[in-house]
């Protein structure tokens, strides 16, 4: 109804806001102006629309931090995090003369004293409602969600960084905003590494705040652990996947095109230039963008001829073949066909920049990447597979990323060799998109002696793969394992005590009838949340629908700060090294 | 680390509420009585006087309102009876019996669904011309006007709806005489493709299936009657169609124009503008202050209080 699938974390979230929001208000038979900050208006904006709340007499739709016209006859509601500046424009609407009737109150996340007398000081007496919602993430498809915070990568990765703990805070509130809002209590586990101790530090957080929100409530029941497993990784511990050239659709489009905010402008065939929203409004998007690109191409003969059919026009006189052509003009199909449009372009789009550059790259990467060729012969010599890439014209951030790839098949390399091959793609200034890594925990500069043990990756030769998509991101082994109870708990210890032998297979309510994979019945089933620190790539976000299909009795979900392109990350990492600047930065967010 | 956290939360222990682990903090807010009293009775005066000055608006609000409720409920009876629509289209397909009083009640409904899009459509249109001059009165980014707007446009989508919603049900039912001529045909031993029964429907020819009539017997002439009341059901289908076609198109028309970023939350929030206070109000505020001037009440002869 609101969002365009009808399962996941869009309906999840726009159902608990009806069931709270919206049926507070639905009593008074008055209309109602609503009033957003930036973070609610991108939440609500992502689960649902207009006419959604239209028809939950909600009248217009406001900027919290605007100048507002007064409207005295209505009543507000007030969704907004609880931030100093939200609560002083929440202040100012009241002090003085009141803007609105009366003020409906609610906040994503717990508001903190010194905020909260100040409004209790002001306006009490307007306030009708005032409720804390955990909801203070960002619901980005039906199995991906975000902090809808970029910055957190600088914060918790720089060796200049002075908020790191806070940001961490901040995201641990988010997670368990999540947890709460799926109704799950999960056993967390983090990835153990030697290096870094952010996921562990995360993992502690986490889980000291679950247990105090699900303390107590008004019965005094405590809430016991439900059957789902909270697994938190740090970036540095799959580098290779975010800046390999990916080949299915939505991995390689965000990667090879400029899309910002989900939107793909191009040129339509008339002129003008177009915009089009890559959301899961879009049925067509919502098939295709997993699916390597090959398949899609096979995909637009057929489009095009769809379309070439809609276009035909009818002549004078009305007959049956002509009012079925008239029909396929009407909006309902116009929309379809604008959908395939923007597809038709988009992969066409896609096909000339991977012929332009990509096409040979992609060999030497994925040799590079799963450590053999084609035929499964081992990689002896990295710098063999290299070196015709780095002699070939390449642009010079198609280069850093595969010299980073063999890198990182190296597990680090000496000193000298990497001056050379700085030397060579020329980055003698910019050595920071190479060298910086290793904040990330990353091993980059090593000694010959040095072998660390590579892990050990699931046997996928019985899988049919293309060629150039041989490579597989880590989390989806992790995925895997976690569902087959195979991870090990020296690799992945538990935070604190789990609900006794957590297997993703669901098999552990009788009531459970193993019904056919209906979307809906995942949701009655077990979770798997996956939380990456640093931010994921579209690869992985993949990866949990592939192994939610395969496994169909448990839901995978997989979140990160923020969502991560090659470029995106090549720019992050060498700006981690940057001091911070001097200068007034207004924060949108703080923390409870 | 999160000492502050925990403090919070043993404090407001007793204020949890069950549902979804929400927090209610009203009872905090309610039990403070702040020294705002004095606040109070200095503003009251000015209050009443900027009443005047706020948001002239709302009784037009309260009839575009009162409108843009008649009108959904009016869209709910119109989509209750393409439900029933649905209905009898079915029934005719499966009952063979009284074919004539089903289809009486198909067209008729057909009429009816005409007649109520065809009111709604006006009173669409008279709505949206209410709400381009509230507009072009108090402008584009006015309260007002954007209450009016987005009604007009919730409005416009739904019935768009509606009406697709209509034209699909007959749709289907066209699908399934076509379905069923097919089967009967069948039943005669003949094998007749979609295509030949377009072909037959634009041209009118049905002389295909009656020409052997004289060889096959009974099954052949009943099947052959179920062909051809299929076929003259699919012409008042058509004919329904062509009907209110015309609506279906100005409404799709309509719906495309208005784009779908009107739907869109982040864009219209974006698309809102700082208030600015209008001049207008601010005159009649100083005629208001200069009635209740104390010398003149007084009908003090002083210059500075003539006027």
């Amino acid at each position: 109804m609101a969002s365009g699938s009808d399962y996941g974390l869009k309906r999840i979230v726009w159902k608990k806001l009806k069931d709270t929001i919206i049926a507070d208000c639905r009593n008074s038979e008055v209309w109602k102006i609503l009033i957003l900050d930036p973070f609610t208006t991108k939440l609500l904006s992502s689960c649902c629309k207009m006419s959604d709340l239209m028809s939950e007499k909600i009248t217009i739709v406001e900027d919290l931090f605007k100048n507002r016209e007064p409207v005295l006859e209505m009543k507000a509601i007030y969704f907004m995090s609880p931030t100093a500046k939200c609560v002083d424009a929440f202040i100012a609407d009241f002090k003085t003369k009141p803007k609105y009737k009366a003020a409906y109150v609610y906040f994503t996340d717990c508001c903190p004293d010194q905020l909260f007398n100040k409004m209790k000081m002001h306006c009490a007496k307007y306030i009708r409602v005032c409720k804390e919602i955990n909801m203070s993430f960002m619901p980005q498809e039906a199995q991906v969600f975000t902090c809808d915070n970029p910055e957190a990568f600088k914060s918790i990765y720089s060796p200049n960084s002075q908020d790191k703990m806070k940001t961490l805070e901040t995201i641990a509130d988010q997670l368990v905003s999540l947890c709460a809002t799926l109704d799950e209590y999960p056993g967390v586990r983090y990835k153990k590494d030697s290096n870094i101790e952010n996921a562990k530090t995360l993992a502690e957080l986490v889980d000291d705040k679950l247990a105090k929100h699900y303390e107590l409530d008004d019965s005094g029941k405590k809430k016991g652990k439900t059957q789902a497993q909270l697994l938190i990784v740090e970036r540095g511990f799959d580098p290779v996947s975010p800046i390999l050239h990916e080949l299915t659709y939505q991995a390689m489009a965000y990667d090879l095109i400029d899309i910002k905010n989900d939107t793909y402008k191009y040129k339509g065939e008339d002129g003008p230039e177009k915009e089009a929203q890559l959301t899961e409004d879009d049925q067509l998007w919502i098939q295709l963008r997993h699916k390597h690109i090959a398949e899609v191409g096979e995909q637009i003969p057929k489009l095009v001829k769809e379309i070439a059919a809609s276009k035909k026009k009818p002549d004078g006189k009305i007959t049956i073949a002509n009012l079925s052509q008239m029909m396929k003009k009407m909006p309902a199909f116009r929309k379809q066909m604008t959908e395939k449009k923007v597809h038709l372009h988009l992969a066409e789009d896609c096909m000339k920049h991977y012929s332009n550059n990509v096409e040979k790259l992609c060999k030497a990467e994925q040799d590079l990447a799963v450590g053999s060729d084609v035929e499964g012969v081992k990689v002896k010599d990295a710098m063999r597979t290299l070196l015709p890439v780095l002699l070939h014209p390449y642009n010079p951030p198609d280069k850093i990323r595969a010299v980073l790839l063999y890198i990182f098949s190296l597990n680090g390399t000496t000193t000298e060799n990497l001056n050379k091959l700085i030397q060579h793609v020329k980055i003698e200034d910019q050595q920071e998109f190479i060298l910086n890594w290793k904040s990330l925990g990353v091993p980059i500069i090593t000694s010959p002696s040095f072998f660390p043990r590579k892990p050990t990756r699931r046997d996928r030769s019985q899988e049919d793969t293309y060629k150039l998509s041989r490579w597989t991101p880590v989390i989806k082994d992790v995925m895997e394992d976690a569902m087959e109870n195979k991870l090990e708990t020296k690799e992945w210890p538990h935070v604190s005590e789990s609900p006794a032998a957590w297997n993703g297979s669901g098999a552990v309510s009788a009531r459970q009838k193993h019904k056919a994979s209906s979307q809906d019945e995942r949701r009655t089933g077990s979770r798997l949340i996956v939380f990456v620190v640093g931010g994921m790539s579209y690869s992985e976000m993949r990866c949990a629908y592939e192994v939610t299909q395969t496994v169909k009795s448990c839901e995978v979900i997989i979140g990160s700060s923020h969502i991560l392109t090659p470029t995106s990350l090549l720019n992050d990492i060498k700006a981690l090294s940057k001091a911070p600047m001097e200068s007034f930065l207004i924060e949108e967010r703080s923390n409870a | 680390m999160s000492v502050s956290v925990s403090l919070l939360h043993s404090q407001q222990l007793s204020e949890r509420s069950e549902c979804c682990r929400m927090r209610d903090r009203l009872t905090e807010l309610q039990t403070f009585k702040p020294a705002e009293q004095e606040h109070r009775l200095q503003g009251e005066e000015e209050e009443d006087e900027d009443l005047a000055v706020v948001f002239e608006g709302e009784e037009v609000m309260d009839s575009v309102y009162k409108e843009a409720q008649a009108l959904r409920k009016e869209m709910q009876l119109l989509k209750l009876d393409v439900k029933r629509l649905g209905k009898q289209n079915s029934r005719f397909l499966t009952s063979v019996r009284r074919i004539s009083s089903i289809k009486r009640d198909s067209n008729a409904l057909g009429r009816d669904i005409k007649s109520r899009g065809e009111a709604l459509y006006a009173r669409l249109q008279k709505l949206g011309r209410q709400s381009k001059d509230l507009e072009e009165e108090h402008g584009p980014a006015s309260a007002v006007a954007r209450m009016a707007r987005s009604q007009c446009v919730s409005l416009n989508t739904a019935f768009h709806q509606a009406i697709s919603e209509y034209n699909e049900a007959e749709m289907v039912q066209r699908e399934n005489c076509k379905t069923r001529i097919q089967r009967q045909a069948e039943i005669m031993g003949r094998e007749v493709s979609r295509e030949q029964i377009d072909d037959m429907m634009e041209t009118g020819k049905w002389n295909v299936f009656s020409d052997n009539l004289l060889l096959e017997g009974r099954s052949a002439r009943s099947a052959l009657n179920e062909i051809e009341s299929r076929h003259r059901e699919l012409l008042e289908l058509e004919a329904r169609i062509r009907d209110i076609h015309e609506l279906f198109a100005q409404m799709a028309l309509l719906v495309e124009e208005q784009g779908c970023m009107l739907d869109n939350i982040q864009a219209n929030v974006g698309a809102t503008q700082d208030y600015v206070a209008k001049a207008t109000g601010q005159i009649k505020k100083a005629v208001q202050y200069q009635r209740k001037h104390p010398c003149r009440m007084l009908l003090c002869c002083c210059c500075p209080c003539c006027n």
